[in-house]
């Protein structure tokens, strides 16, 4: 007897001659995300197994791989040798542990080994766990509880009770990579998940305005990034300092267009990072209508300045609470409402434009030398590795 | 290395090097358990009671026992709990409270006890006259912090203490002494106070030790109970080593108390001056008094933030804080508010709290709080 993880992928069974890619990027991911346990990983028809290790890492391996875009469930198996009495005495051993009502269900590649079909065979293995637990009630159409017996052909059994469901997707890497803007709020790290969870590989960049903003703020955005590590595999984020900008645009312009102003800077400072870093797409958490600088026609103004990559807003239609749910779910949440100042609450005007016109907020970006500003702003960024 | 301006000693000094040895050699030759009865451990509690002694000494008591604690938010928390009080009574506190007293004597009024506040005056000192009135026959215990953490305002201890005790002697009176003990004279016999809580790492000792002095006959009841340690008063095996580094930098602080005081008093006068002869002059206030810490001065900059220009000046490698340290992260300042300060003034604050062991260079302090300051006023909200 053995105890083993058995893992199921999910849309990549979708995927026709691109299998054997995902199948192969997501091996790889599920390897290096259990690097740091002493275990192997084997691919084995349709699905991987986790195997050789401590019975001790079982609840971290198992809450690891839970973050692996990719994998559809999951589940931590006793693996016997095939034989109706290794199922059997298992089965009960695994069942005494639950209460309430059960049912047992049999899939067999191996239709050889046993002389019963899988009805017959979870049929008698129901009995013996009812002669063994009578505490237990049987209940086909709803239990409390399912045993699972998956007879593979290699005369090996894997039994187990509970599936865990992962967080399904593309295997990270399948889809390119992209630059998230993140801010620290609730938003863009849901963004950032929700497109790992796409198959792309994100790297981040964050604007702050030092002194303006604390070494609180910034800690805060390394906070995000390593809690989404686990997701997105492995995270860099160039920090880039708004400072100037913000203070030309305070000097210089309406203060009604600061924030229309400094999102065009920020956008195109982050296509030209995700150019020099071969992203192939701006990310951000985006909702429309949620505040001033998210209704269309400030999403227009600002994307203008982005020419050569896509902006991709998978929160575009999202409630907030929405985004709360998943924010929770991926344990951000709690990080994000920590109460630092990002770039975009320093100089905030009293009433921003709302709607604003291209061609006045080019009037007002040529009051400032925006250009040689953003020069600047690249030469400011600061590369920082988050891992795991 | 680049030189550092560390402006910040009211949060947290560094510790004196000779105290390295102390503890390493504690921790290697005296580890062992005080409780224990072998003669290694005894020697490990002489030593320990050595460290209290030395202490004790120092602040002056004549009678009275001087327990360690993990901190002296730990023996403000004791204070408020260990005291019997009765649902009805009363606990005063002054306004300029550190968030130890403030928080845990507000903690007592779900259990019935009310809590007031002793306002202070617009220099940052308890006024005696609303000490006065709020006195009654409900009143338990009144505790005023000795020198303010925020801004440097040293309250007469005594003379407070009296009027309670001519008023009701059986009121117990507690003092916060963690920025006075080691900075300004303390002498416990003539403050009269009943406890008075007092911290190492204020004063060039580690984290993870501070004392309460409990005068005799006041009783308090432990917050911590377990092997009986401390007498009783505070169980948990005894950080020894800490005991020692704390004695050794207490005695050596308090025998330099008045070099130091000079020192220090130089430099912020020093800065003062710098600053007002600065293009800044009109734009700032300080808490510049005569009888306040020249420990701690608390400077205000109208329309600017005071966390914008903490930011700021820590490109120039200058350390300050805005408030206190452990309150940094709320908004507001309840104690500079009480003060009456007006609010634009209370966001622009900034700590700037010194040591004599450090050296600094004030032209430069001075001139990189000008040229933040200019800056920034610049970009004060259109």
């Amino acid at each position: 007897m053995n105890r083993v993880i058995l893992i199921r992928f999910g849309e990549i069974f979708l995927k026709g001659k691109n299998r054997g890619f995902f199948e192969k990027v997501l091996f790889q991911n599920i390897v290096s995300a259990l690097e740091k346990f002493n275990l192997k990983v084997e691919r084995v028809s349709g699905r991987y197994i986790v195997k050789d290790y401590d019975i001790n890492d079982e609840n971290k391996i198992l809450n690891r791989i839970g973050k692996i875009a990719g994998i559809f469930s999951y589940s931590s198996a006793e693996c016997v040798e095939t034989s109706l009495e290794n199922i059997e005495k298992i089965a009960v051993e695994i069942m005494q542990g639950v209460g309430g009502t059960f049912k047992v269900e049999t899939n067999r590649a191996d239709k050889r080994t046993i002389a019963l079909n899988s009805m017959q065979i979870s049929a008698y293995i129901g009995g013996k766990i009812l002669e063994a637990c009578n505490f237990l009630k049987v209940d086909i159409k709803n239990p409390e509880h399912t045993l699972f017996i998956d007879i593979r052909e290699n005369h090996e059994t894997f039994v187990y009770e509970k599936i865990y469901y992962g967080v399904g997707g593309m295997p990270v890497g399948t889809s390119g990579s992209g630059l998230l803007l993140l801010s620290g709020g609730i938003d863009s790290p849901v963004a950032g998940y929700m497109m790992a969870k796409r198959g792309v590989r994100v790297s981040a960049v964050h604007f702050h305005s030092h002194p303006y903003t604390s070494n609180f703020a910034r800690e805060k955005v390394e906070k995000l990034a390593k809690l989404l590590v686990p997701y997105t595999s492995s995270m860099t984020i160039y920090m880039v300092s708004m400072t100037e900008l913000q203070e030309q645009i305070h000097e210089n312009c309406d203060n009604a267009y600061m924030i229309t102003l400094l999102r065009r800077g920020m956008f195109t400072v982050a296509e030209r990072l995700a150019k020099m870093h071969g992203r192939k797409m701006l990310i951000t958490g985006e909702s429309l209508g949620q505040v001033a600088s998210q209704t269309i026609e400030s999403m227009t103004v600002v994307s203008e300045v982005v020419k050569k990559v896509p902006i991709i807003r998978p929160l575009v239609a999202f409630d907030k609470c929405e985004t709360i749910d998943i924010a929770k779910k991926i344990g951000t949440f709690e990080t994000s409402i920590e109460p630092f100042e990002d770039c975009c609450t320093v100089f905030l005007p009293d009433n921003p434009i709302v709607k604003p016109e291209l061609y006045k907020v080019k009037r007002e970006q040529e009051k400032i030398d925006f250009d040689n500003i953003i020069e600047r702003a690249m030469q400011s960024v600061e590369v920082v590795q988050i891992v795991e | 290395m680049e030189k550092i301006f560390y402006l910040d000693n009211a949060a947290t000094t560094k510790v004196f090097e000779e105290e390295f040895d102390l503890i390493k050699k504690i921790n290697s030759d005296y580890f062992y358990n005080p409780s224990a009865s072998y003669m290694p451990a005894r020697k490990s509690k002489k030593i320990l009671e050595e460290a209290r002694e030395d202490i004790f000494n120092l602040l002056s008591a004549d009678n009275g026992n001087l327990y360690f604690t993990s901190s002296a938010t730990e023996a403000n928390n004791t204070v408020f709990e260990g005291v019997h009080l009765r649902a009805g009574q009363v606990v005063l506190i002054s306004a300029s409270e550190h968030p130890s007293v403030y928080e845990s004597a507000y903690r007592l009024s779900k259990k019935g006890i009310i809590v007031k506040e002793i306002p202070i005056t617009k220099s940052g000192q308890v006024n005696k006259e609303e000490l006065i009135k709020l006195l009654d026959s409900e009143v338990a215990i009144v505790s005023v912090i000795h020198v303010s953490n925020e801004t440097g305002a040293v309250n007469d201890i005594k003379e407070l203490c009296s009027i309670v005790k001519k008023f009701n002697s059986k009121i117990i009176f507690h003092s916060d002494g963690v920025q006075a003990f080691g900075k300004i004279k303390v002498n416990l016999n003539l403050l009269g106070v009943d406890l008075y809580t007092i911290s190492a790492h204020k004063i060039y000792a580690p984290r993870g030790i501070a004392a309460l002095y409990v005068k005799n006959c006041v009783t308090v009841d432990s917050l911590i109970v377990g092997g009986g340690q401390e007498k009783g008063f505070r169980s948990s095996t005894e950080n020894v080593s800490g005991a020692t580094a704390f004695a050794f930098a207490a005695k050596k602080v308090c025998k330099e108390l008045e070099d130091n005081y000079d020192k220090v008093n130089k430099l912020k006068l020093e800065l003062i001056n710098h600053l007002r002869a600065s293009k800044i002059c009109d734009n700032f206030d300080c808490n510049l008094l005569s009888e306040g810490s020249p420990y701690i001065l608390s400077l205000s900059f109208d329309g600017i933030k005071g966390e914008v220009l903490m930011n700021a000046l820590e490109a120039f490698n200058i350390f300050v804080s805005t408030g206190s340290a452990c309150s940094s992260k709320k908004a507001g300042n309840r104690v500079l508010e009480s003060m009456g300060i007006k609010n634009s003034r209370v966001v622009g604050s900034i700590r700037i709290s010194f040591s004599p062991y450090c050296e600094y260079d004030i032209e430069y302090i001075s001139n990189s709080i000008e040229n933040c300051v200019l800056r920034f006023l610049k970009n004060v909200k259109k």
